[in-house]
């Protein structure tokens, strides 16, 4: 809620020139590929939905523009791993019982994006982004039970850098001479980050890797 | 930042209800713990982490100890001494330059090389460390904890051995750290030791095929004392089952496979003695109070006695053949895992036979620890039950009535422990939550709810019962004499999501 | 393998004898029914179409015994095995290539073992406190294949027998048939010596200072009582025309020898200190020639004549004692007891009775047999007899149903000829008997068995054994007043050895199996 209040903050135009005052709502895909996520989740991509805001720090009267946003990510996947052992007396694998595991991404990020306007439409940029992602790993070898003892839970942080390059597409105004309209963006680029261990359940996960960002939003002028 | 801060920040902005998940994948992975692992020490129960390549040790009412060790990961626990356990591991190594990450699965798999190591480990991690070829099989240790010994394993891959001596065994010398190499035999695969009349192991004997190899494990020699031949053609093969030592280390008594033969190997002045048996023998017993040799039959009913000194036959005639044989005080309990109903009681002193029939055929039998009761798990077409055979005397005369009681499932695990009152033993039965435990002589029945379905069932070395569970996550349960259940659970999370490590080579 | 042996065994059963008695008269009581000194051959065929008498033993692989040990040579292993009698002790020493012949020496000290595949002779002694073994290895001569003791256990004589087996034959580039090897047993030194050709036999003289080795035309005379053997050569007839020489006996003053050949009717008598050989006449076609044990009688037996001479050896050129045959059964073997009675039959031809001499007063009184001998043994004490039967029957029809075509033994007591005849499964492969004169012990072709005899009762009993029977020994009784029977020690065919001992007194049988795989254990 808090975060929210915050990109609506930042979201009072500075200057009335070009829209570039934003408040989106995004799915961002990160490629990570990594292996512990994917023995954790079921899938090496973190698929993840959020919300952005930024406000223009800088606009001239050509077609350039900086913005400094803000955003939270939130990624949430589960997956139940059934267990084997391996016995090499007699070459066969015993089945045991599984668990269920579920990780929780959450990134929090401040960057800075810079466009340059064409004929009002559309907006190329660039953008970075620093960050956290706080991960949170949550274990349970027995769904059907709410009181089961075995419900654990591994928590871990790490810094992130994003880069990207993408471009934005202003729908057109909402009603004649209001100053809102709205947007669509699509964005490519690259996470790293840093290892991240996520408690007793060790690790390191990294989350590095391809980004693919999109989403709709809000443009003020 | 630490953890609770985190999962406080974490916690506040998503909300909860995270266990209650739905998951949209599903996976099969090798399991995170291995619940037949449980190795009972002083310190405490080690259990191992087979996902994160480690060991756990287990303590009812402190935290659970995780030992891992940096540049290897521990493939299986051998067996305890002392507070510690011996461990087998396998350090990875990448080749020099191919990688400049410390991960395994970072480096390709064709400049990646396994190499096999044993690991002493206790609370604190690695306490002592030998290097063992990933081609030699499991360790056989001496009751004393002195001496580890492993043959070799002749289905293990020998590469990146060099030359590998295919007739050697690997000693550890668990008191001086060290390992050496002793050349045997040709497939060894069985070992026994020669203990002093302390219990103090000072020798050992080999089997291997077509021959048996007389070993000192006094000083460090690579040769051993003697090496007795089974056969003189080049073209037979005699594979040894069984061996035993008379009392007094003076002979080795072995039984061959597919033969009526039984070796005596004197070891005191080197010859061989083959002694005919009545047929196949099933299994052989030293016992060392009556200084004789027990030995049953597959196909014959009857039960032999070898005197130690002219090896002569007394034939104890019984009414079905048996293929087990335990040892009590002052008797031998004859029994057969093979259908049969019978179990004998003989008396090593008068040799007389005493017999009990079971309602089903025994899968497991256990002595009470003093001798006065055999308790029988057995089984037929999925009903199992729990039989007592009461082998106390009375005034020379025993009560050959065996007692049964029925059992929900079939019996899986039964251990025994003495108590205030005589003995209890405790049974686990398979796909069921709940242990009994049945107090002999008073032969009263009592039920302990256990959290989940167990795996397996022991004592630990101060008496008290660990049950080991199939939880995914880690669960083990303690009970003491008074039925007090402690849980330790949850280490099956431990590293997790660890990847293993190459081992960084010294430059 | 034994298999070479075992065949070679079988062939000589197939003969239906190949064993010599243990008789009384002999030097080495021990009660074994063969003793360190090569038998002689047969009698001659040619002038009366009847075979010859066969009086053969061989050496090869027989165990040998001293007062608690038995000696077993290994030939595929290169040892020979000790083992305690009474302890079933196994100790076993590495000796030459291919040993496969061992005797004992007399004072229980040493086995002298003939390694025919490496040409040598070892000799293993016994320190008579510590027990412990200890190898000595001679090398002889080539081409040999048999092995004479001295009855002083001194000298071995090594020979080739015409009728042995040969294990190397033809390896080497050149071979002889007149060697002799010489073995000094204390000295452990050799020396090799020529013979005439093709030594047909050794004799020693009772004291072992001087070994006869004859030949078909000559005998050489060796003294051993000197640093090194002096050897005297004495033709004694054509070598281009010499009748076969089957036997010879040597006086116990080691002044004559005796030789008895085939197709004569002569005793060549070999004065040996003055070279001088002279044809004494017997009887037409001598077939058997024994010295009284008292050594002074030379009894000669001519079959075709129906008679038997007994010559002085004092002085053998006077003319003999010469008994006539109560009719006209071919006796043609004669044993000679310690008493005055000595026991006539024939083996060469089927005949249905034996005779018993009485030597003082020259009366030979006949007796029948339910089946034809093929060889007779007169227990060491003289009481009993027992007669080791052929297949064959008595050429009358006489003999009773069940022994018909079977093998049989039959126990007689001497003192009132009380008979009693056991039909056996197979021939007889073996036989010993006990020194005091109580027991004998039989042992047949691939039976798993050994039949003790009680010559006192003439009953028998019968002992199962693991495996077939081979060989059979008595030890000596070393204590004649504490009671006890002497044990005996059968060995048995088994891959690793297999040898059991019977104890007469409890009929109890211990058994030890796989006493080769001692040679290699590896220490």
């Amino acid at each position: 809620m808090r975060t929210f209040l915050f990109a609506l903050a930042l979201a009072v135009p500075l200057d009335a020139f070009a829209a570039r005052n934003e408040v989106s709502f995004e799915y961002v895909a990160d490629f990570h590929g990594d292996e512990g996520v994917d023995m954790a989740t079921g899938t090496w991509v973190a698929n993840a939905v959020g919300l952005r805001g930024g406000g223009t720090i800088f606009q001239d009267r050509r077609h350039f523009g900086l913005v400094l946003d803000g955003g939270w990510t939130r990624s949430f996947q589960a997956a139940h791993t059934n267990g084997y052992l391996y016995d090499p007396a007699s070459g066969g694998n015993t089945e045991l019982p599984g668990y269920t595991s579920a990780l929780d991404i959450e990134t929090l990020s401040v960057g800075l994006k810079g466009d340059y306007e064409v004929r009002n439409i559309f907006y190329p940029y660039v953008h970075a982004q620093l960050g956290v992602a706080i991960g949170s790993l949550s274990v349970d070898d027995d769904n059907t039970r709410p009181d089961n003892l075995n419900q654990l839970t591994s928590v871990g942080a790490a810094p992130v850098g994003l880069f990207g390059l993408g471009a934005e597409i202003m729908l057109p105004d909402l009603a004649k001479g209001w100053k809102v309209t709205g947007a669509i963006f699509f964005e490519g680029g690259y996470q790293a980050a840093a290892n991240m261990r996520l408690g007793d359940a060790g690790g390191p996960i990294n989350l590095s890797g391809g980004l693919f960002r999109t989403g709709i939003g809000l443009r003020f002028r | 930042m630490n953890h609770r801060t985190l999962l406080m920040l974490a916690l506040l902005t998503t909300g909860c209800g995270r266990y209650d998940i739905d998951p949209s994948q599903y996976t099969e992975e090798e399991g995170l713990w291995d619940p037949q692992s449980a190795l009972p020490t002083d310190g405490g129960l080690f259990v191992r982490l087979t996902r994160a390549g480690d060991v756990a040790l287990l303590t009812p009412g402190q935290d659970t100890v995780r030992v891992h060790l940096d540049d290897a990961e521990i493939d299986s626990i051998e067996a305890g001494a002392g507070s510690a356990v011996l461990t087998r591991s396998t350090e990875f190594v990448c080749d020099a330059g191919a990688t400049p990450s410390k991960y395994v699965d970072d480096c390709p798999s064709d400049r990646l090389t396994q190499v096999g190591r044993a690991d002493l480990i206790d609370a604190s991690g690695s306490v002592a460390r030998f290097d063992v070829g990933a081609w030699y099989g499991a360790f056989t240790f001496s009751a004393d904890g002195h001496f580890a010994v492993a043959p070799i394993d002749a289905n293990r891959p020998t590469a990146g051995g060099g030359l590998v001596n295919l007739t050697s065994v690997l000693v550890i010398d668990e008191e001086t750290k060290t390992s050496y190499e002793v050349s045997v035999g040709f497939a060894a695969d069985r070992v026994i030791f020669r203990n002093d009349a302390e219990g103090k192991a000072i020798g050992m004997l080999v089997l291997s095929r077509s021959e048996v190899a007389n070993v000192d494990l006094t000083s460090q020699v690579a040769v051993p004392r003697a090496t007795y031949p089974l056969t003189l053609d080049a073209g037979q093969t005699v594979t040894p089952i069984d061996v035993a030592l008379t009392p007094d280390n003076h002979y080795a008594l072995i039984t061959i496979e597919g033969s009526g033969d039984l070796y005596v190997l004197d070891l005191e002045s080197p010859s061989i003695n083959i002694v005919a048996l009545a047929g196949h023998p099933s299994a052989l017993l030293v016992d060392p109070v009556s200084d004789r040799t027990y030995i049953s039959y597959k196909a014959s009913s009857r039960i032999d006695v070898l005197d130690h000194v002219r090896f002569d036959v007394e034939t104890l005639d019984v009414d079905s053949a048996t293929d087990h044989l335990i040892q009590g005080p002052g008797f031998v309990f004859a029994y057969s895992r093979s259908g049969a109903l019978d179990g004998y009681r003989i008396d090593t002193t008068t040799f007389a036979v005493d017999r009990y029939r079971f309602t089903q055929p025994p899968t497991k039998v256990e002595l009470a620890p003093d001798g006065t009761a055999a308790i029988a798990l057995t089984a037929t077409a999925g009903v199992g039950r729990l039989e007592v055979a009461d082998l106390r005397q009375v005034d020379g005369k025993v009560d050959t009535d065996v007692k049964p009681f029925g059992l929900d499932g079939v019996g899986v695990g039964l251990t025994f422990a003495a108590d205030a009152d005589g003995s209890r033993a405790l049974i686990l039965q398979d796909g069921v939550d709940t242990l009994y435990s049945l107090s002999w002589p008073s032969l009263q029945v009592k039920a302990v709810d256990l959290p989940s379905p167990p795996a397996a069932i022991g004592t630990m070395p101060d008496g008290t019962f660990y049950i080991t569970h199939q939880d995914a996550l880690g669960l083990v349960t303690f009970l003491d004499d008074a039925d007090n259940l402690v849980e330790v659970n949850g280490f099956g999370q431990l590293g997790m999501l660890d990847r293993p490590l190459l081992t960084q080579e010294e430059n | 393998m034994r298999c070479p042996s075992l065949v070679f065994l079988l062939t000589l059963a197939g003969c239906s004898q190949d064993y010599a008695m243990g008789d009384g008269s002999q030097p080495r009581d021990t009660g074994t029914s063969t003793d360190g000194n090569g038998g002689g051959g047969g009698g001659g065929a040619a002038d009366t179409g009847l075979p010859s008498e066969d009086e053969t033993d061989r050496l090869s692989l027989r165990p040998a015994q001293t007062d608690v040990y038995v000696f077993v040579a290994n030939p595929d292993r290169d040892t020979v095995t000790r083992i305690n009698v009474l302890t079933q002790e196994v100790k076993t020493v590495r000796v030459g290539h291919v040993p496969n012949a061992v005797v004992t020496t007399p004072d229980n000290l040493s086995a002298v073992v003939y390694n025919a595949g490496g040409d040598s002779v070892s000799v293993i002694h016994t320190d008579p406190v510590t027990k412990e073994m200890s190898v000595d290895t001679v090398d002889v001569r080539d081409n040999l294949n048999t092995m004479s003791l001295s009855p002083d256990g001194k000298y071995a004589l090594l020979w080739h027998d015409a009728k042995g087996v040969d294990v190397d034959a033809g390896t080497g580039g050149a071979a002889s048939y007149n060697e002799v090897s010489v073995v000094s047993i204390v000295g452990l030194s050799h020396t090799a010596i020529v013979v005439g050709f093709n030594p047909k036999g050794v004799r020693f003289t009772r004291d072992g200072s001087r070994a006869i080795v004859f030949s078909d035309a000559s005998i050489a005379s060796v003294d051993l009582t000197g640093a090194s053997p002096d050897t005297t050569f004495i033709p004694i007839a054509d070598p281009l025309n010499a009748p076969s020489a089957e036997e010879v006996e040597i006086d116990p003053a080691g002044h004559y020898a005796f030789v008895r050949q085939a197709a004569t009717d002569a005793l060549t008598v070999v004065d040996l200190r003055t070279r001088e050989v002279e044809a004494v006449p017997v009887g037409q076609n001598p077939t058997d020639l024994d010295l009284t044990p008292d050594g002074l009688g030379a009894v000669v037996v001519s079959r075709a004549a129906l008679e038997v001479s007994v010559f002085s050896v004092a002085d053998p050129f006077a003319d003999p004692r010469v008994v006539p045959f109560p009719d006209d059964t071919p006796f043609g073997s004669v044993i000679v007891g310690t008493d005055d009675l000595a026991v006539l039959f024939t083996n060469a031809t089927p005949a249905d009775r034996y005779a018993l001499w009485t030597l003082s007063g020259d009366q030979i009184a006949l007796h029948p047999l339910i089946k034809p001998a093929a060889s007779i043994a007169r227990t060491p004490d003289g009481g009993s007899l027992m007669v080791v039967h052929t297949s064959t029957d008595n050429p009358d029809g006489s003999t009773p149903l069940p022994y018909q075509k079977k093998a049989a033994v039959s126990l007689i007591d001497l003192s009132d000829f009380r008979t009693n005849t056991i039909s056996l499964s197979a021939p007889i492969l073996g036989f010993a008997n006990s020194s005091d004169g109580k027991r004998g012990y039989v042992t047949m072709v691939d039976k798993p068995f050994m039949e003790v005899l009680h010559y006192d009762t003439l009953i028998y009993d019968e002992v199962a054994l693991r495996s077939n029977a081979v060989f059979v020994g008595v030890l000596p009784d070393l204590d004649v007043n504490d009671g006890d029977q002497p044990p005996a020690w059968v060995s048995q065919v088994h891959p690793l050895g297999r040898m059991s001992f019977y104890d007469p007194d409890d009929a109890s049988l211990e058994t030890i199996t796989g006493f080769e795989l001692n040679g290699a254990i590896e220490e």
